[in-house]
């Protein structure tokens, strides 16, 4: 029974909706799913699902891109407080890192870059589902920290992009071969947000914390 | 009587021959108004060569039972100074004379590559000719090419192209490798041809620099196509993505783990790794710029927008994001240091001067071994290893004051007892 009949049988739009995310999601984890059309045969996703649940592929894939940015935004959920900032940057960090080690998110974007989703508005409503809107969320965090006084002290939604740009040193759509090689990551995200809140220059009286200090 | 249709047409017949015998009888132009070339072409241009393609059919023509198995259909293009590619494709409904970018340009070079591709130059003037009729895609890359053969069918065209001398046959998987190289290379060697100038320029400078370089280069159009390209092609063949990423991206990283390394020397920046953080310094010049101009949400940024945009990375990139402007007093950072890094720079220090008073040389090499050894005890309760602390220990060896009393070998060497480090029980 497809999923399509499930759905007219009983099932809700939506509930089949969220199926077919989850199974593209899983699916983007595969080095072969590198193009829409391979992405719903490896899935075994029958065209006729996507379009009841979805009108097109492109909108099932920016479902899917929404998920993601839902799961890495998942600790900027609370307001962070002075002793909670740091620690929700560091988890903010590790699932972005995540998806970044991963395939699933390479993936994605490397569909969305070789315009497997056709028109510039549907590309600009993927961009807006996912990257704009994790660093959006992240500036309103940190702009909220600055109002508390613990936040970056330059503009937040520039920090935002420098920060998730730091996020992504070893993440390049031109590169698989070194997708889930940098488990290592996990432990210099601390580090990592140091980095980013400090800079790496010397402080005049040597008192800057180093790297192995902070671990 | 004539009928209205035929005055009509008589009129017309009328005015045409005046046209042309004011035309016969009108003054020729001036000869020097325009020069021309013995060709009688206002301007004198290198015959280019052609990657002429001879290819199967995408999708299924009522004449394709007439035409050759792997040459159903023939289209030319070449590339072009600036990294983008011309086409001319003919059409049943037009001639298709387009420039693509690299990424569009391979996906015409792997459709030759299903059938035939060859490199052929073309002839100026040429012997082709306007007269030759039946204008199908064969007779009009021909013509194109300023060949006279008399073929209907891409197949007659390449079997009469390919016997030319200078013809040459392409293998589309090699060629498209090389050529990824070769203008990643270029377009990387462009970028990063800057060297600073001035020996006292300071690392803001200097980065501030190579990072405009940088980004103008990687959101250009060439760059995005180079990047779009490696993109696309990564699954079907990852070596032409492993060939941008060596001549592009990673040039940029080193030059700039260069750049870390010198300042790291020189005791400016504290860098465990120069390249994880070159690396991170690259990461965010990309920033959110080079991902809008791949997916064609925007224009290639001005150089006001990319200095912009790099000025802020830099300053984030060396003081931190609670600290980005230059003349400010730093507050204390905002994580308190770790309570084994007072001990640490104790010792730092403690061993910086005491190597001053064993090792009597001047040259930091030749110290550097004996300081390594005295560190190594104290590895345990500082957590710092010899790289991390190496730096630092130098400038305190540079600094304590040259020892001119007996010769370091006439000392004792006992083993050295440091009160920081009693402070963590070491």
């Amino acid at each position: 029974m497809s999923a399509a009949a499930h759905a007219t049988q009983g099932g809700s739009r939506e509930s089949l909706r969220g199926e077919l995310v989850q199974k593209v999601a899983d699916v983007l984890h595969s080095r072969h799913a590198d193009t829409l059309d391979v992405s719903l045969q490896i899935g075994a996703i029958p065209r006729r699902d996507v379009v009841a649940a979805f009108d097109h592929d492109s909108a099932l894939f920016i479902a899917v891109v929404t998920t993601i940015a839902d799961r890495v935004l998942a600790p900027l959920a609370e307001r962070p407080t002075g002793v909670s900032f740091h620690p929700q940057l560091v988890a903010f960090a590790r699932q972005a890192t995540e998806g970044y080690s991963g395939l699933q998110l390479g993936n994605l974007y490397r569909i969305a870059v070789a315009n497997e989703f056709g028109g510039h508005a549907i590309r600009a409503e993927f961009y807006r589902h996912g990257p704009a809107r994790v660093r959006d969320e992240l500036a309103r965090f940190m702009s909220f920290a600055t109002s508390q006084g613990f936040g970056p002290d330059l503009d937040c939604r520039r920090a935002a992009v420098h920060f998730l740009s730091l996020l992504r040193t070893y993440w390049d759509l031109a590169d698989v071969s070194g997708a889930n090689a940098h488990s290592h990551i996990d432990d210099d995200l601390d580090w990592m947000v140091q980095v980013f809140l400090s800079g790496i220059q010397s402080r005049a009286d040597d008192a800057f914390p180093t790297r192995h200090a902070l671990a | 009587m004539l009928s209205p249709l035929a005055t009509h047409w008589l009129d017309r017949a009328a005015q045409a021959l005046r046209c042309a015998i004011d035309a016969w009888i009108a003054p020729a132009p001036a000869p020097a108004s325009i020069a021309i070339d013995a060709n009688g072409s206002p301007i004198t241009v290198e015959a280019a060569t052609w990657f002429v393609c001879f290819v199967p059919g995408l999708r299924r023509q009522w004449w394709h039972a007439f035409a050759d198995g792997r040459h159903k259909h023939v289209f030319a293009l070449r590339p072009l100074d600036d990294g983008t590619w011309l086409l001319m494709e003919p059409w049943w409904t037009r001639m298709m004379v387009n420039v693509l970018t690299l990424e569009q340009a391979i996906k015409f070079l792997r459709w030759g590559g299903m059938g035939d591709v060859l490199k052929v130059r073309e002839r100026i003037p040429g012997r082709g000719s306007q007269m030759r009729g039946w204008a199908n895609c064969s007779v009009l890359v021909s013509y194109m090419l300023g060949r006279s053969y008399w073929t209907w069918t891409p197949n007659g065209l390449y079997r009469r192209l390919v016997d030319e001398p200078d013809a040459e046959q392409v293998e589309v998987a090699g060629f498209l490798r090389r050529h990824m190289l070769s203008e990643s290379q270029r377009h990387s060697r462009a970028a990063l041809a800057w060297m600073p100038k001035r020996r006292d320029a300071s690392l803001r400078d200097v980065l501030l620099e190579l990072g405009t370089a940088v980004v103008a280069a990687m959101t250009s159009r060439s760059g995005i196509g180079l990047h779009r390209a490696a993109v696309t092609e990564i699954a079907r063949d990852p070596a032409i993505a492993g060939a941008y990423r060596t001549a592009a991206p990673e040039q940029a990283i080193e030059k700039t783990r260069k750049l870390l390394a010198a300042a790291k020397w020189r005791g400016e920046i504290d860098a465990d790794d120069c390249t994880l953080e070159a690396r991170r310094f690259v990461a965010m010049l990309r920033g959110d710029l080079h991902l809008e101009v791949a997916l064609g949400l925007r224009e290639s940024p001005s150089y006001s927008e990319i200095r912009d945009h790099v000025t802020c990375v830099v300053d984030v990139f060396l003081r931190g994001a609670h600290r980005p402007r230059m003349a400010r007093t730093y507050p204390a950072p905002a994580k308190p240091p770790h309570s084994a890094d007072l001990p640490a720079q104790g010792l730092i220090r403690e061993i910086g001067e005491s190597v001053r008073e064993l090792a009597r040389a001047d040259d930091w090499e030749a110290v550097a071994a004996l300081a390594e050894a005295l560190w190594s005890d104290y590895v345990g309760c500082t957590g710092l290893a010899w790289e991390q602390a190496a730096g630092r220990i130098r400038r305190a060896w540079e600094a304590s004051p040259a020892v001119t009393d007996a010769p370091a070998g006439d000392r004792p060497r006992e083993p050295l007892r440091f009160g920081a480090c009693g402070e963590t029980s070491c």
